[in-house]
C-alpha cells in the first residue's frame, strides 16, 4: 500500500493549504498520473490537477514528487521506492487550486525571448533545410516540451521574478544555436543583464529535473560564452 | 491564488532539498562566503591597530592566543578553502570543464579542502600547540 | 532588456568575480605563508611585521590582495542580495551602499597601512 499525500488549496475555502492521504492499495503498474487520477475517479472528484498526453508529449502534468518536480505521466509510482509519497504543485508560482500553478510568468519570460525562428531572407520553396551535423548542436534543447520543472525548480525564480530561468534561457540558446537563425545579436543581448544568465549559479537542479534530459545548466554556461566570445571579438 | 515565492519560502522549500549535490555546494558556497565577509571586516580592523595603535594590537593578539580563537581562525580557514575549491569548481564550469561530473567534482574538491587543511594544521602545530 | 551600458556592467563584474577569485588563490597563498609559516617559530610582534610589509614586491601585493578581495567580497554580497530581491530600485539602492563601504574599506585599510609601507 502507497500513501499518496497530496497537498489541497482551494481558493475559496482555505486560507492555507492542507495536505490530505490517499491510500492506494495496489500500485503495480501505476504512473503517479494514474494515481492521481484514481484518486480524483474514486475517492475525491475535487481534486484539481493538469494533464492531457498522458506520454511525456504535452507538457502538462509536471508536480512536485516528494520535493522533486517531475511529469506525473511518465513517474512510475514503484520506481520511487517509497510507501509515503508527498505530491505537492510546481514550486515557486502561485497556486491556482490544488496541483495547478499559475503559468502566466513562466509564458511571459518564454514570449518576451522571441521563441522562433527569426530570418529576413526569402523564405525557400519547401523548408529552410538544416543539415544533421549543424542540428545535433541544438538537438537536445529542441525536445523541451515546456512543462516548467526546470525553471520552477531554480530558487533563484522563487525570489528574483524577473530573472529569465532555465527553460527561457536554453531557448534562447536553442535559437542562438542555430545557423539559420539570423539575430543572434538581439538573442545574445536579451540574456546579457541582471535577468539573464549572469543570474545563474550552477546548482544544476534544473538539468536534473529535466524530464527531457535536456542539460540546461549547459545551455546556460553555453550561452554566457557565446555572449562572452561576442563581446570580445567585437573589440578588435 | 497562493504565494510560493519570496525569501521565507525559498529558506523553507530549499532547507528540504539541501542534500542534492548542486543544491548543497550552492549552499556551503554562499554561507562561507558571508563567514568570510565577516571576517575580512575584523581582520581589516584587527591588523589596522598594529600601525594606528600599537599597544591595542598587542593586547588583541594576546587574546588571538587564546585555544578558542586558534579554534576559531582554523574553522575560518576550513571555510576558505572549501570556498575557494568550490569557487574554482564553478568557474571550470563556466569554460565548460566538468559540467557533467559536477557531484564527483564537489566531493572531491572537499577532500582536497580537507587535506590542504590538516597540511596547514601540521605546519602551524608548533606554534599553536606550544602556547 | 537592459541598456547596453547595463549589461555591460553585469558582464564585467561576472568576469571579475571569476577573475579575482583565482587572483584571490595566489594572493592568499602568499600572504599566509609570508604572514605565518615563513618563521612560524616566533609568535607575531609588530617590528617583523613591519619589516615584511616593507618592500615593493610586498606593498604590490598587499594592495593587490586588499583590492582584489574588497571587490570579490563586496560585489559577492552585491550578487547575494540581487538574487533575493528583483526591484530595480532597492538593488540600485543596495548597490550605492555597498560601493561606498567597499571604498571607505579600501582607503582607510591602505592609510592605516601607509606609515608600514613607507618604512
Ligand atoms: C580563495 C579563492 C576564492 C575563490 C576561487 C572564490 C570564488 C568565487 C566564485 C567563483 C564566486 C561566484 C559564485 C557564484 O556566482 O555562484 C564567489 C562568490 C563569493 N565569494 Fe568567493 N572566492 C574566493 C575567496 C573569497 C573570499 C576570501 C571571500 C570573502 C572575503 C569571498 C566571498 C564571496 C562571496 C560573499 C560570494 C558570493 C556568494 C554567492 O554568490 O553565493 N570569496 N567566490
Ligand atoms: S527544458 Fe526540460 S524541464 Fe525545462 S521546460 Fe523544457 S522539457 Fe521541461
Ligand atoms: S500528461 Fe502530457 S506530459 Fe504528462
Amino acid at each position: 500500500m502507497v500513501t499518496f499525500r497530496v497537498f489541497r488549496f482551494s481558493p475559496e475555502k482555505d486560507k492555507k493549504p492542507r495536505y490530505v492521504d490517499y491510500n492506494i492499495e495496489d500500485t503495480c503498474g501505476l504512473t503517479v498520473l494514474d494515481a492521481l487520477k484514481l484518486i480524483k475517479t474514486d475517492m475525491d472528484p475535487s481534486l484539481s490537477f493538469r494533464h492531457s498526453c498522458r506520454s511525456a508529449i504535452c507538457g502538462s502534468c509536471a508536480v512536485s514528487v516528494n520535493g522533486k518536480n517531475m511529469l506525473a505521466c511518465n513517474t512510475q509510482v514503484d520506481a520511487l521506492g517509497k510507501s509515503r509519497i508527498v505530491i505537492e504543485p510546481l514550486p515557486g508560482y502561485p497556486v491556482i487550486n490544488d496541483l495547478v500553478v499559475d503559468f502566466a510568468p513562466f509564458f511571459g519570460q518564454y514570449r518576451s525571448i522571441r521563441p522562433y525562428l527569426v530570418s529576413e531572407s526569402q523564405p525557400p520553396e519547401k523548408e529552410r533545410i538544416q543539415s544533421v551535423e549543424a542540428r545535433k548542436r541544438y538537438d537536445a534543447p529542441a525536445q523541451c516540451i515546456m512543462c516548467a520543472a526546470c525553471t520552477t525548480s531554480c530558487p533563484i525564480v522563487w525570489t528574483d521574478d524577473k530573472y529569465l530561468g532555465p527553460a527561457a534561457l536554453t531557448k534562447v540558446w536553442r535559437f542562438v544555436a542555430d545557423s539559420r537563425d539570423e539575430i543572434t545579436d538581439e538573442r545574445l543581448a536579451m540574456v546579457n543583464n541582471e535577468y539573464g544568465v549572469w543570474r545563474c549559479h550552477t546548482m544544476f537542479r534544473c538539468a536534473e529535473a529535466c524530464p527531457k534530459e535536456i542539460d540546461t545548466t549547459e545551455a546556460i554556461e553555453n550561452l554566457r560564452r557565446e555572449v562572452l566570445k561576442r563581446a570580445f571579438s567585437r573589440r578588435r | 491564488m497562493l504565494k510560493q515565492s519570496g525569501f521565507g519560502y525559498y529558506v523553507r522549500k530549499i532547507a528540504r532539498t539541501w542534500k542534492e549535490t548542486g543544491t548543497l555546494a550552492h549552499i556551503v558556497h554562499r554561507v562561507t562566503g558571508i563567514l568570510l565577509v565577516v571576517y575580512l571586516m575584523v581582520h581589516i580592523y584587527v591588523v589596522t591597530q598594529a600601525s594606528l595603535n600599537g599597544e591595542g594590537y598587542e593586547s588583541i593578539l594576546k587574546t588571538f592566543r587564546d585555544p578558542l580563537f586558534a579554534a576559531g581562525e582554523l574553522i575560518m580557514i576550513m571555510g576558505g578553502l572549501v570556498h575557494g575549491l568550490n569557487g574554482i569548481r564553478l568557474t571550470l564550469f563556466d569554460m565548460g570543464i566538468g559540467l557533467k561530473h559536477q557531484k564527483a567534482m564537489f566531493w572531491a574538491f572537499m577532500v582536497i579542502a580537507v587535506a590542504i587543511w590538516f597540511v596547514g594544521l601540521a605546519i602551524v602545530w608548533p606554534v599553536i600547540g606550544g602556547g | 532588456m537592459g541598456a547596453p551600458t547595463e549589461s555591460k556592467r553585469s558582464m564585467w563584474l561576472w568576469i571579475l568575480q571569476r577573475v579575482s577569485g583565482a587572483a584571490l588563490i595566489v594572493l592568499l597563498l602568499i600572504h599566509m605563508v609570508v604572514l605565518h609559516y615563513m618563521d612560524p617559530h616566533d609568535a607575531i610582534v609588530i617590528s617583523e611585521v613591519k619589516i615584511r610589509l616593507q618592500g615593493l614586491t610586498f606593498m604590490i601585493i598587499n594592495n593587490l590582495l586588499l583590492g582584489f578581495v574588497i571587490f570579490h567580497a563586496f560585489n559577492g554580497v552585491r550578487n547575494v542580495v540581487y538574487d533575493y530581491t528583483s526591484d530595480p530600485r532597492k538593488r540600485a539602492a543596495v548597490s550605492a551602499v555597498l560601493v561606498i563601504i567597499a571604498i571607505f574599506l579600501f582607503a582607510f585599510a591602505v592609510w592605516a597601512f601607509l606609515p608600514f609601507m613607507l618604512g
